[in-house]
């Protein structure tokens, strides 16, 4: 099929005044300028949550983006490597697979090499992570391991600590809707016989029970915690800013309250973890509401006012 | 139900496409445009469903994009203004708006992208919009498609009537109360989209059954449930309209969502199938 070659492609620009479209090893990513940079360029990075891609749910990430730049803030709206009009293909199966691989840190390495890049290209003195559900979990597991970034909100995080009940992946999940879908089973492929005959056998999921099951004996939270109440005691630990934002029927902020609270006042008697939650009126875990995505806005601005004053 | 296997090919480097806005009036869109290297004279343009679909649907979309660009056409991937990274940021429109931007689009890959067919493709709610095109096309390519659009203006209610249940644990407002607060010119949510009177109506007042179902536009529709199947099979008067039952079957995007891959490949392949002997 020979014929028209590129004409098209010159309609297509990069970007407009006020955003740019960016690619960095394969994921893409939309960055929204300020019209008017302050002298400390300070960036927001937005990580994807779970399998949705960069604009968020119902676009949350670009609606935030266009207002916290108009207030002087670069804002990233990142990509995994896999979704969006990223390189790798979808890797995972179900959207349980997918939240798991999520919350074991598996796209911490690209966040990390994405920082480091973006920070660099677009000339950022200060960088802060945030994003929905598992977006929070790569940017809490990031700024733990590397010192590029300078604050963390937490947004809607699933938390998951040392000593808390097995409640199984479907909780961990973004809305009731959701976990009703990541209770089915995962379907894998062929009969056990012809996996084991064409030699495609998923380890990972046998080396995942028998782990488990070793944690139980011992009276131990089997869930594989993702270690992330440790690595937010990093960031306290470095007294890196860091906000806690909920939405008040976030099933997360319920456990959030329930088993975190407790674990961290044992653990940091001096900490005023009320001091940095933030909690958004009514609505969901996705923020489905003008005035709760008003009420966010304004979070993150007043988070970034007072970081850049400090 | 047992999935089926299905080989899912590796993607390369160069199938990534050229992503960026396109320079169309009034406003630029974004857009995505994967070419094939040796050039192609066919051009699919992707429709995008409404609401939450279009993000639910965007990796399937990508993929389709790659697996087109890999057959040899090209394939542009586009967001509605007011809908994605397009700017401005705005309520739910009527279908017809989307239309007419689809329209748009269409006429400006027509004329400027030399190729000699253009067609569309869509899933879902998207039927809706490639319904009302007015632009020339060669052929229509839709999944499972939305075929009966005042049903799809009630679940909008009980969408929300649902999220209500969901968050609050009862129903706050009931369905003539969120029609009231349309006629009032208010808006309710959908997983955060908010729904105008502007859209129900463009909805509820839609007659015919569409160009793609009726006109003699050539085309494919990929039916995942039996009762869709059924119902085209019996109403379908255009005779260039190919109409299969996808393997899988079940409600689309529940069995999307919880198999991810699987379920749109086979729709990808029934579909490559039907271009490759259409364009024989």
């Amino acid at each position: 099929m020979a014929g028209a070659m590129g004409a098209l492609k010159e309609l297509i620009r990069p970007g407009t005044e006020s955003c740019r479209y960016y690619r960095h090893r394969g994921a893409g990513a939309m960055v929204y300028y300020p019209q008017d940079p302050p002298a400390k360029r300070l960036g927001l990075f937005l990580f994807n949550s779970g399998h949705k891609y960069r604009t968020g749910p119902h676009d949350l990430y670009v609606k935030m983006a266009r207002e916290l730049c108009a207030d002087g803030l670069f804002v990233i709206t990142l990509d995994s490597p896999e979704l969006g009009d990223g390189f790798r293909d979808f890797a995972d199966r179900t959207i349980a697979g997918h939240q798991k691989r999520i919350v074991r840190g598996a796209y911490v390495s690209a966040a990390l090499s994405a920082l480091r890049y973006y920070r660099e290209t677009l000339e950022l003195d200060a960088v802060i992570v945030s994003g929905l559900c598992g977006g929070t979990v790569t940017g809490i597991v990031a700024a733990a391991r590397s010192r590029l970034v300078e604050g963390v909100v937490a947004w809607g995080c699933p938390f998951q600590i040392p000593g808390m009940p097995i409640l199984g992946l479907e909780e961990s999940a973004a809305s009731e809707g959701e976990a009703q879908q990541t209770t089915r089973p995962v379907a894998r492929p062929g009969s056990r016989l012809k996996r084991l005959l064409v030699g495609k056998i998923d380890w990972s999921h046998h080396w995942a029970r028998a782990v488990k099951r070793l944690y139980a004996l011992r009276g131990r939270n089997p869930s594989f915690n993702y270690r992330l109440a440790g690595h937010l005691e990093i960031l306290f630990g470095r007294r890196l800013p860091v906000i806690f934002v909920f939405s008040e029927h976030d099933p997360h902020y319920a456990r959030f309250k329930t088993f975190y609270r407790p674990w961290l006042e044992a653990k940091r008697a001096d900490f005023d973890l009320d001091g940095v939650t933030r909690v958004i009126r009514g609505t969901n875990h996705v923020v489905a509401g003008r005035a709760s995505v008003e009420e966010l806005n304004e979070i993150f601005r007043q988070f970034c006012r007072e970081f850049l004053k400090s | 139900m047992k999935p089926r296997e299905i080989a899912v090919p590796r993607m390369i480097a160069d199938e990534l496409g050229t992503c960026g806005f396109f320079e169309i009036e009034p406003d630029p869109v974004w857009a995505c445009l994967i070419e094939p290297a040796e050039g192609a004279d066919t051009c699919v343009v992707f429709c995008n469903p409404l609401l939450e679909e279009r993000i639910n649907a965007h990796p399937y979309f990508v993929y389709f994009a790659r697996l087109l660009a890999r057959a040899g056409i090209s394939a542009l991937r586009f967001d509605y203004p007011g809908t994605g990274e397009s700017s401005p940021i705005q309520d739910v429109r009527p279908v017809t708006a989307y239309a007419s931007d689809a329209d748009n689009v269409i006429g400006a890959v027509r004329s400027r992208g030399r190729y000699s067919r253009v067609g569309v493709f869509g899933c879902a709610s998207a039927s809706l919009i490639v319904a009302r095109l007015q632009a020339e096309i060669d052929f229509a390519i839709l999944w499972e498609p939305v075929l009966d659009n005042e049903l799809f203006a009630r679940n909008l209610f009980r969408a929300n009537i649902l999220q209500q249940q969901t968050v609050f644990g009862e129903i706050v407002a009931d369905s003539s109360s969120l029609q009231e607060v349309l006629a009032r010119g208010g808006t309710f949510s959908i997983e955060g989209h908010e729904i105008t009177k502007a859209l129900v109506d463009s909805l509820t007042a839609w007659e015919s059954q569409g160009r793609p179902f009726n006109s003699a536009v050539p085309g494919l529709v990929v039916a995942l449930q039996r009762r869709t199947f059924a119902r085209l099979e019996a109403s379908n008067k255009n005779q260039a309209l190919s109409v299969v039952l996808a393997e899988s079957g079940g409600a689309f995007w529940s069995t999307a969502l919880a198999k991810y891959l699987p379920l749109p490949l086979d729709c990808m392949k029934a579909s490559l199938d039907w271009l490759e002997r259409w364009a024989r």
